[in-house]
């Protein structure tokens, strides 16, 4: 029986050794993101790129950082910030009053707003009001579900949340439209040349910047990248990314 | 919008996810290996009765055994750090390892022991009697003759473990599904993506139910 | 070289054995007769601990231990002065015949495993089985199962083999080779207890008989004695009814 206890004891020690050696240099920045986010961030042919991934080349070749890209799906990306698995996550985070209270984040990097867009050449949704009654589909744990159903007081509208895919059930008909964010969702129809239009004004506008836990460690990190942010905002740098990928410069 | 099956991008995409096998085969390599062992140890306790570590074992049985594989793999990252700062440096890949092997010990645990309790009871009493112990009785005689009854179900739950191998992308591990996901969003081919995906899925399948036959044809060797 | 003192045992309601006291020399050969289900075989069982009784003491070769205050370490240790030759065989299923007699001597007495090996096939060479060293139980008939059965008891090294009705499961076209290999046994001076319905073989080899019924001893001595002139009453009936039955199965036989 000692034999069998020792054995799994080593197993165990084996495996939580992993545990005892984080990043090697303290210059490592762990960054997540959902690699499923196009153009923010995506792989095709198994090279990851995108906007933020860019963007983050460049904060670290300033701020003079390792820059170590987590990739994980969306919902599980809050979840790896708070357990400490990541130092930050660059995946279009809008600034929310929920998320104030407990993350600390860097100058916005990213101004946008709300969208809805539904298949092409759809005419009878042209704002919120019109969504009634109607299936909207939302990334699930997003803010955009939060924001819509904020607007949607008397719960009138099917809101279903998506862990990925969700423009192709609006394509496919199962769901009549998708929020999301508006320059977002215009480069994806831009590059995939999907059969989808973006309607009306954004339903609100928001501030995309990345969360740091409230720590002095995490506020250490989050100083250096605001630092290095705000100098690619005065030379050009952040739009020129933003135009890259998007098309236009949204980061102002 | 595309209206036929590309094979083309199946072709293509095959050698990109097949790269990504190995964290796969990895992940369920290590998972199975500390789950047998957990298991080994859990089923011979079980069998002994134990105390304490008889009721341990069955609460943990319970457990890993009551609630989905995703959730404890979700306790295990997300969760056990925020209790337990130091879990909080463990990577994706020890995480979902230690989720897969904790979850399938509690099956394995089981078979093992419902394959020791088969086990003909004169087959102790013929080790006592020339004066081994019972844990040697164990080690030499029971676990081998349980381990030809339990290979089938075991091979069954290394096969099925490499197929939850899966939900690691959950976690952010970069294994197969999670690249076929990651390529499916980016070119919008869902159905190749993931048809790609579940063929590698099914031809190693395939292969480990041979190596399965194999293994018992060996193992019945002293019973034909 | 034996002591058995008081020995009781109870299934449940069922009180298998009553208080039995008997006493085995070095070399002797004891048989213990008796109608079924009279506990003998819960006797020799008890005596490997493969049963554990309910009081009493037993000792084997100055290996004492009292029931009522018996550790796993002290049962392991009086199990390793005998061995046991079970009615099934029970050879480890999953190893040659080779394998399940050097078994002991590699698990127990911790021999080097080449030695134990040596050592193993020298003894299924006195059982006549030198051809079968690499069958496995499945492969062999019962005749020469049990002959690996009593090879594993010999290897041992144990002070005293016990075997609990070694014939009763073969057919009777085996059973005379094994009988043989336990004379082999006797002749050798081997200190043996051993539970039968062998009346003859017993009669030819015993020094001593031990005649049981109901839970208790009723009578003991010489195979002389309890064969041709039993003093209890019970003995004279059990003498009587299974020699008869002996003889004339013997008759039906020669007719």
């Amino acid at each position: 029986m000692k034999q069998h206890i020792k054995i799994i004891i080593a197993a165990f020690v084996a495996i939580t050794s992993f545990i005892t050696f984080p990043a090697f240099a303290a210059q490592t920045v762990k960054v997540g993101m959902s690699g499923r986010y196009v153009p923010f961030t995506f792989s095709e042919k198994d090279v990851l790129q995108g906007f933020e991934v860019d963007l983050w080349n460049e904060i670290a070749k300033r701020a003079d950082y390792n820059v170590e890209f987590v990739l994980s799906s969306f919902s599980g990306l809050f979840g790896m910030l708070e357990a400490g698995h990541i130092d930050t996550i660059s995946n279009q985070i809008t600034i929310t009053p929920a998320r104030l209270e407990r993350y600390l984040f860097t100058t916005p990097y990213v101004i946008d707003g709300a969208q809805i867009v539904v298949k092409k050449g759809r005419e009878d949704i042209q704002s919120v009001k019109d969504l009634k009654g109607k299936k909207v589909a939302v990334n699930l744990g997003s803010n955009f579900e939060q924001i819509l159903r904020a607007l949607d007081t008397k719960k009138e509208i099917n809101i279903i949340t998506y862990e990925s895919n969700l423009e192709q059930d609006v394509i496919l008909g199962r769901t009549d439209a998708f929020i999301m964010d508006r320059i977002g969702s215009a480069a994806l129809i831009k590059k995939s040349n999907l059969p989808l239009q973006l309607v009306g004004q954004p339903i609100d506008e928001i501030q995309n910047a990345m969360p740091f836990l409230n720590k002095p460690s995490q506020l250490a990190i989050r100083d250096k990248v605001n630092t290095a942010l705000l100098a690619m905002k005065n030379d050009g740098t952040l739009g020129k990314i933003s135009i890259k990928w998007l098309g236009s410069d949204i980061t102002q | 919008m595309q209206t036929s099956l590309d094979f083309q991008y199946i072709i293509e995409l095959l050698p990109i996810l097949i790269k990504y096998l190995g964290v796969t085969m990895e992940m369920a390599f290590w998972g199975f290996f500390f789950a047998l062992i957990i298991a080994v140890a859990m089923a011979i306790v079980r069998v002994f009765k134990l105390p304490v570590a008889n009721q341990l074992a069955s609460l943990f049985i319970s457990f890993f055994r009551g609630t989905p594989l995703l959730v404890q793999l979700f306790l295990l990252y997300y969760g056990l750090p925020q209790l337990l700062p130091i879990f909080s440096g463990m990577n994706a890949f020890s995480a979902a390892v230690l989720g897969l092997s904790l979850h399938f010990s509690a099956y394995m645990a089981e078979s093992i022991r419902a394959a020791i309790l088969g086990i003909d009871k004169s087959q102790m009493e013929a080790c006592l009697s020339i004066g081994m112990t019972r844990l040697q009785a164990m080690r030499r005689i029971i676990l081998p003759q349980a381990s030809r009854v339990a290979t089938p179900s075991l091979m069954n739950y290394f096969i099925d473990m490499i197929k939850s191998t899966s939900l690691a992308f959950t976690l952010g591990v970069a294994e197969i599904m999670a690249k076929a996901q990651m390529e499916a969003a980016s070119t919008f081919k869902f159905f190749e993506s993931f048809l790609a995906v579940a063929l590698i899925y099914w031809v190693v399948v395939m292969f480990f139910t041979r190596i399965q036959h194999l293994l018992e044809i060996r193992l019945n060797k002293a019973y034909s | 070289m034996i002591k058995v003192r008081n020995l009781s045992k109870s299934f449940a309601d069922n009180i298998v054995l009553k208080s039995i006291d008997f006493d085995v020399l070095g070399a002797e050969i004891v048989v213990i007769i008796g109608p079924s289900g009279t506990g003998k075989s819960t006797l020799l069982r008890c005596l490997n601990y493969l049963e554990t009784p309910d009081t009493g003491s037993i000792e084997i070769a100055g290996v004492k231990v009292e029931a009522k205050n018996a550790t796993p370490k002290k049962i392991t240790h009086l199990r390793k002065q005998s061995s046991f030759v079970f009615q099934n065989y029970s050879l480890f299923a999953n190893k040659t015949a080779l394998q399940n007699v050097a078994e002991s001597l590699i698990s127990v007495s911790k021999m080097a495993k080449h030695d134990a090996l040596k050592e193993a096939e020298s003894v299924l060479r006195q059982v006549g089985l030198a051809e079968k060293l690499d069958q496995y139980p499945s492969q062999l008939s019962g005749g020469q199962q049990q002959r690996v059965g009593i090879a594993r008891a010999m290897a041992c090294q144990g002070k005293v083999i016990l075997f609990d009705e070694p014939t009763s499961s073969l057919d009777p076209e085996w059973v005379d080779e094994v009988l043989a290999v336990m004379k082999q046994l006797a002749k050798q001076k081997q200190t043996m207890i051993v539970v039968t319905h062998e009346m003859q073989f017993a009669r030819e080899i015993a020094d001593k008989v031990i005649f049981m019924e109901g839970g208790s001893i009723v009578e003991q001595g010489t195979a002389k004695q309890i064969f041709e002139n039993p003093q209890h009453q019970r003995t004279k009936e059990f003498v009587a009814r299974s020699t008869k039955s002996y003889t004339s199965a013997f008759d039906s036989c020669m007719l």
